[in-house]
């Protein structure tokens, strides 16, 4: 390879999903960049992205992602800006500093500004300042002439493409600590710890060939049909052409857009590197005295005071502190309409009354508003077919009989079944059918008149069948017709079982 | 020029685990089930036409004597209603058999690494007559069974709230307020049922006595809770709390004509 190789100027964006623009919720993705010397005067850089968590505890991440990238610019800048990175070809140190003194850093900075808005902002409860609604995802990039390293934690993605070949998944959350929508996050207890399995230092070796790194929150990979269409993705908007100098252009944008709106619908952000010769892209500027960071919604907006018990976009159940928004009282003009709610209230209190009453006496088998049926008679040919069929169909022989000494115990006498040996198997499922039923058998026991169950017995002829029996008492009467012994013995089993309870 | 790259929406299963059981036919109960999926069909189509960024997949899984594919291709929601055939009740409770089934379908590969969490309702009459445990099991093994948003609801008075409660899993509130109360599941220690609880909690069994009650809470399930679970919203891991916001249970009424 000819000329000499070296980080071209970085770029980052980020873009409101497209779901989030149509709810018309705020961006809660940030990103951010920075460019600054060492003390040698070596040109250094930082990206990072970073995603609020949508849930509606999380109500104030847009604020807690965009903290993080600051805090994290800053952080990275403050320990590497005083640093000699080539003075020492050990990477040991820089490699534990990426795993542990960084994320330290960022957490303890991170916790220290979300709890300083907090108190700038307070809740119209009263509750005090917590770094839970804050929740963010944090993907940080440092880049030196000697050697790059990430570090992170969440759900974020880092790919790195050469000039030839597929894509390569460099790191990724490993999986969901809590499942579905799951990520670690900056406002965990001990968040810092999270940090050490997501980070990793590559040296760069004497003719390292080009290649890009590509940094992105969930909703990019979440949009790609595959893993395979993500990497190509991720080539692709490496590859596309710089614009400006000022670490943003539009064609990314665009395609963040295009993304967005084909994919997740999330919100997306992206943090490109690229190592190449100069020539391919416009020369690295002189170091930036302050970061760069790219959210595009400034701030979330934060619901005035009185207001805010409503966390999140949608309104999906009662807000933090359990009571709807209609709660509130004391708010002047608010008897009037209590008053007339109450009018409003009146009557369907009373049809909920009447109708309370209605079920009860429906439960009773009267119903006094329901349209009549024909009762059918007790010994009526239809009703006779019906259990008949019914009866049929549970007695259907099943397979491998397994003969038993019939039950005994049942009484004997008219309660007693006969026949020397029962299909064990066909009892079991008899019985498992019957013992579905319980309450039907309760209802009857307990007094529900049998005509309940009879008036219509082609609507459920197994309610029909339990009834009948009942209705000629406990056991009594299925032997004259012709029921199986199984289904007999499962009657009296089962009345015998209701019974004890 | 943009490259050749598959953006797609990411998938959101929902499925419906249906007892066929003999005791459906009672009351017209299947008939109610059938009616009541039908209806909310048009709804569900809304839904996701309101969201986009969520493809959502319908499957039906029967269970009677056996668990059966009722509709086993997942289906775009917009074309189920070309393919609904009604359900027909007969037969035992195979409920540990669906568990099961329902456990080979959520594995990856077939399910995409992206999919939304899946939204399964179970739907019974009764008490599994098979072995439930171990269906469960087999379904609690697999990841995205865990991140699923799992719904119960009962028909009438002789479903097992048991069962239904496991296959729900625990309440995250529950597990608060054990702690601090000695009960558990909404229920007390020594398994009864807790007074003002029954039903009305998303967390819990859904209690269906009559027709009504029925296509209400399929409603809410195949509308309300899938518009939800089309909306991802990420939340920090190891939190108490489930992965979709359940929305508000819809109001019931108690109907007159048709208690189970």
């Amino acid at each position: 390879m000819c000329g000499e190789v070296s980080w071209l100027p970085p770029c980052c964006e980020s873009r409101v999903g497209a779901a989030h623009r149509r709810r018309g919720t705020p961006c809660q993705d940030a990103s951010g960049l920075w460019w600054f010397a060492d003390a040698d005067g070596e040109l250094l850089q930082a990206l990072v992205v970073s995603d609020g968590h949508g849930s509606p505890r999380y109500d104030r991440s847009a604020v807690g992602s965009r903290l993080a990238c600051e805090m994290t610019l800053q952080a990275i800048a403050s320990e590497l800006a005083s640093s000699r990175i080539g003075a020492s070809s050990d990477l040991e140190p820089w490699r534990e500093w990426l795993a542990h003194g960084l994320p330290e850093a960022v957490v303890k900075g991170w916790r220290k500004e979300v709890l300083h808005h907090g108190q700038a902002h307070p809740r119209a409860d009263g509750a005090p300042p917590s770094t839970l609604a804050y929740g963010a995802t944090l993907g940080v990039l440092v880049l030196t002439p000697r050697w790059w390293g990430y570090t992170g934690l969440g759900d974020w993605d880092l790919v790195r493409t050469g000039s030839t070949g597929p894509g390569e998944l460099l790191s990724e959350e490993p999986s969901s600590p809590g499942g579905g929508e799951s990520t670690f996050s900056l406002c965990m207890e001990g968040a810092e710890q999270f940090f050490s399995c997501r980070s990793g230092l590559v040296p760069i070796e004497a003719g390292q060939e080009p290649f890009t790194l590509l940094l992105s929150t969930d909703g990019i990979r979440k949009s790609c049909g595959s893993d395979v269409d993500f990497l190509n993705l991720a080539r692709h908007l490496g590859e596309l052409p710089q614009s400006n100098d000022q670490g943003r252009f539009s064609t990314l944008a665009e395609a963040l857009d295009h993304i967005s709106s084909q994919g997740s619908g999330d919100d997306v952000s992206v943090a490109i590197a690229r190592w190449g010769q100069p020539m391919d892209a416009p020369p690295l500027p002189a170091p930036w005295n302050e970061p760069l960071i790219v959210q595009p919604t400034e701030e979330a907006p934060l619901q005035p005071a009185g207001m805010e018990s409503q966390p999140g976009d949608g309104a999906l159940g009662p807000s933090e502190d359990g009571l709807c928004a209609s709660d509130v009282s004391g708010k002047p003009g608010q008897g009037n309409r209590r008053g007339s709610l109450f009018w409003i209230a009146l009557p369907l209190l009373v049809l909920a009354l009447l109708a309370a009453g209605a079920g009860a006496m429906s439960w009773l088998g009267w119903y006094p508003f329901a349209r009549r049926e024909p009762v059918v008679d007790a010994q009526s040919p239809e009703l006779m077919a019906v259990l008949q069929k019914e009866a049929s169909r549970l007695c259907t022989p099943i397979p491998m009989p397994e003969p038993v000494p019939e039950a005994t115990g049942a009484g004997g006498g008219e309660g007693s079944v006969g026949g020397p040996t029962l299909n064990a198997a066909l009892l079991e499922r008899i019985n498992a059918a019957l013992s579905q039923r319980h309450s039907t058998f309760q209802a009857l026991l307990n007094g529900s008149p049998p005509r309940t169950f009879l008036r219509t017995p082609t609507h459920d002829p197994t309610g029909a069948l339990i009834a009948w029996s009942r209705f000629h008492g406990q056991g009594l009467g299925p032997r004259e017709m012709g029921w199986c012994p199984e289904l007999r013995q499962a009657l009296v089993q089962q009345w015998e079982r209701v019974s004890l309870r | 020029m943009f490259p050749d790259v598959q953006l797609s929406r990411r998938p959101l299963h929902f499925i419906y685990l249906c007892d066929c059981s003999g005791s459906m036919r009672a009351s017209s109960k299947m008939q109610a089930l059938n009616q009541a999926i039908r209806q909310s069909l048009p709804e569900m189509v809304q839904v996701s036409q309101q969201n986009p960024e969520a493809q959502i997949l319908v499957r039906v899984l029967s269970f009677a004597d056996q668990a059966h594919w009722h509709l086993g291709t997942p289906t775009p929601v917009d074309q189920v209603q070309q393919q609904w055939t009604d359900l027909e009740a007969g037969g035992l409770t195979a409920m540990g058999e669906a568990m099961e089934q329902l456990a080979a379908v959520l594995r990856t590969p077939p399910m995409d690494q992206r999919a939304l969490p899946p939204v399964l309702v179970l739907i019974s009459d009764g008490a599994p007559t098979d072995d439930f445990m171990a269906g469960l099991r087999s379904l609690m093994a697999e990841p995205w069974a865990a991140k699923a948003v799992r719904l119960a609801i009962a028909i009438g008075h002789d479903a097992d709230l048991e069962v239904l409660q496991q296959f729900i899993g625990t309440d995250p509130v529950d597990d608060l307020e054990a702690s601090a109360t000695g009960r558990i599941g909404g229920r007390g220690v020594d398994g009864d049922r807790m007074p003002g609880t029954g039903g009305r909690n998303p967390r819990r069994p859904l209690q269906a006595n009559d027709s009504n009650t029925l296509a209400r809470y399929i409603q809410w399930a195949s509308t309300a809770v899938v518009g939800a679970a089309s909306q991802p919203r990420s939340q920090a891991g190891g939190m108490a709390s489930t992965n979709v916001v359940l929305p508000d249970l819809p109001p019931t009424i108690l109907d007159p004509k048709d208690v189970w």
